[in-house]
């Protein structure tokens, strides 16, 4: 098997809630600026100050190409990412039901689903999103900065716990 | 509008729309907004805006004495560490997380901050901001030292959904007033509003709102009305340009910026044609190469930000760029508002061009803007704008000539506005708007700008 190559990591701390993704995710898939044909959307809960992006996982058994009656969908293993193909695709949504996501849309004037595709490796909501809440790395490395944080709540515990310790002596 | 949706109880439409924006060229578009966004937040200004918010610019304003404190009487705020930016972003930093800012749809700047209220009874609370003008008005105006006082002042006016700058200035005034003597107990139903007392400014801001009390009730009409209500010399003491409050900026010290909210159409309003990179002493060459176009300029400019020399065509450019920009949708962050590097006339040109396909030259969007400004005074003219009219006209406060600086910088105490020279500087502006002595539009101006028949009862 391939290694897996690069992913979306999406860090929902670092969102400012702007959307901008959704309107070049638009622009670059449809020519269009909309943001209700975006393949990522923020979620938002204005009266907390929470925005969560949210777009598809390109998971390895997807349930989205499991679901699907006619196969129309499939991995691509080269991007890592979970395609469709609409000229196979009949349109029945099970796909759109079946996303623990809710990341996969419908577009309801082509009658047809609509996914990330990762823009074929160049994703256009990571080239503009300036504070990085959405980014594009490799596989591998998603859980790094992650370890980081954690490990500093650890490291700073210790130093508290040290700190404590010869206090008491 | 405002006063029919009032009417009805109504206090917004929310809207979503799901049609198509066409883009003329999407590949271009994407390629030249990248550019021009990071033209916007490669600014310094910029970042760091993007960190504090709008309250960046507090410490460096009130350090030179540029923040009017206890309404008018002085022009810096002592003892204010509370409520430094770095104060209100470290207790932001603790209830939200590392990255606590929220931006505009779909602008990369990100200058609003969130927060949640640390302490008191509001604790937990959360909301946005607060803005460089929510320090002034609940923060030096009424000379409150107090980070919690700030934030939930500024909550109480999100939530009531009133201007936190009208309130907080309005509010100040009543508390000089009340320290002379013109309003009393009686007036303010026994409520001590005095400066410094947090409590009466919260308060007030509530029976402003629901018009609670024979002070509420009349400072809700705002200052103007207000001040005919409460009598005596009430309005000497009332700062404001056309009924609107200024801005908590002390602009004795800045021509240009006096000049801007005297002249500002909307009343003093900063955000018309205020020249705020002004005060960065920009070498003459730079400022030569913004001010020359799109149109060619080659009169005097002076990089000091004392001076009189050069800023009506400052103001008149910025009152210029500013419409250009309202007419467009595009933030004046993302303008020569705070930095000299940020995107102009022709870069609008373009991204305009990218993204709609309409053709517009720079020279086209500064005739576009400087009609619409141009239609702003003609409407003034028929609310009854003269010239030096301290309700309606192009006119300051009687203090800012007559009351020195009494803090700040060595060559800041001791200024006001020179009389003689700002009726000069009104006069040059005039002429670069084609207005007569009296601020109304040569027949030939109004020719020039296609306004001719417009509107057709005035002329």
């Amino acid at each position: 098997m391939e290694p897996m190559g690069k992913v979306l990591a999406i860090n929902s701390e670092k969102c400012t809630g702007c959307r901008l993704c959704e309107l070049v995710c638009s622009v670059f898939h449809e020519g269009v600026s909309n943001a209700s044909r975006s393949r990522i959307k923020i979620m938002k809960w204005e009266a907390e100050g929470l925005y969560i992006p949210m777009s598809c996982q390109q998971c390895q058994d997807a349930p989205c190409m499991i679901v699907c009656p006619v196969k129309a969908i499939s991995r691509d293993e080269k991007l890592s990412r979970v395609m469709v193909d609409h000229n196979i695709c009949i349109g029945c949504r099970s796909c759109v039901t079946v996303c623990p996501f809710g990341a996969m849309g419908f577009n309801v004037i082509d009658r047809k689903n609509f996914k990330c595709d990762l823009c074929d490796g160049d994703p256009q909501c990571v080239r503009f999103c300036e504070v990085k809440a959405v980014d594009y790395v490799d596989a591998d490395r998603v859980s790094v900065a992650k370890k980081k944080a954690a490990a500093e709540k650890i490291s700073a515990a210790q130093r508290q716990a040290t700190a404590l310790e010869s206090e008491s002596r | 509008m405002g006063a029919v949706m009032g009417s009805k109880n109504l206090k917004a439409v929310a809207a979503r729309g799901t049609m198509d924006i066409k883009i003329a060229y999407p590949k271009e578009a994407l390629d030249y907004n990248k550019r021009f966004i990071d033209q916007i937040t490669s600014a310094k200004v910029n970042q760091t805006q993007g960190t504090f918010g709008t309250p960046f610019i507090w410490g460096a304003t009130n350090s030179w004495g540029g923040v009017r404190t206890r309404n008018f009487q002085y022009n810096q705020m002592l003892y204010c560490d509370d409520v430094e930016p770095e104060a209100i972003d470290e207790n932001s930093t603790q209830t939200i997380g590392p990255h606590h800012m929220a931006g505009c749809f779909g602008c990369q700047v990100h200058c609003r901050a969130k927060y949640k209220i640390p302490t008191g009874p509001y604790a937990g609370v959360y909301d946005e901001g607060p803005e460089y003008t929510s320090q002034g008005a609940f923060s030096s105006e009424p000379d409150i030292p107090d980070l919690e006082n700030l934030l939930v002042a500024n909550h109480l006016v999100d939530q009531w959904g009133v201007d936190n700058l009208e309130i907080g200035s309005i509010i100040s005034w009543a508390m000089e007033l009340y320290e002379l003597g013109i309003l009393t107990d009686k007036e303010t139903d026994g409520l001590e509003l005095r400066f410094g007392n947090s409590e009466a400014l919260q308060e007030m801001i509530r029976r402003i709102c629901f018009r609670e009390g024979w002070l509420g009730n009349v400072l809700a009409e705002g200052g103007i009305i207000a001040s005919e209500k409460i009598g005596k010399n009430s309005f000497d003491y009332l700062i404001q340009v056309k009924g609107v409050s200024n801005l908590h900026s002390d602009e004795r010290a800045t021509p240009a910026l006096a000049l801007n909210i005297a002249t500002a159409s909307r009343g003093s309003d900063h955000l018309r044609s205020r020249p705020a990179i002004d005060l960065y002493h920009l070498p003459q060459e730079v400022m030569r190469k913004i001010y020359s176009s799109p149109v060619p300029y080659d009169g005097p400019l002076s990089s000091e930000h004392t001076e009189y020399i050069g800023k009506p065509w400052q103001v008149f450019w910025h009152e210029n760029c500013y419409m250009g920009v309202d007419c467009l949708g595009i933030c004046k962050y993302h303008t020569t508002f705070l930095g000299a590097t940020l995107p102009n006339f022709e870069d609008w040109s373009k991204v305009l061009y990218y993204n709609t396909g309409l053709e517009f030259t720079p020279r086209e969007i500064w005739d576009i803007a400087e009609r619409c400004n141009m239609m702003e005074r003609l409407f003034n003219l028929r609310e009854g704008l003269t010239r030096d009219d301290l309700k309606k006209g192009d006119m300051l406060n009687h203090r800012y000539f007559d009351e020195p600086c009494r803090r700040g910088a060595v060559d800041v105490v001791g200024t006001v506005i020179d009389r003689e020279k700002f009726k000069k500087m009104v006069d040059e502006f005039y002429e670069y708007k084609g207005l007569d002595k009296n601020g109304v539009p040569k027949p030939e101006t109004l020719k020039r700008l296609g306004l001719e028949n417009e509107p057709s009862h005035l002329l």
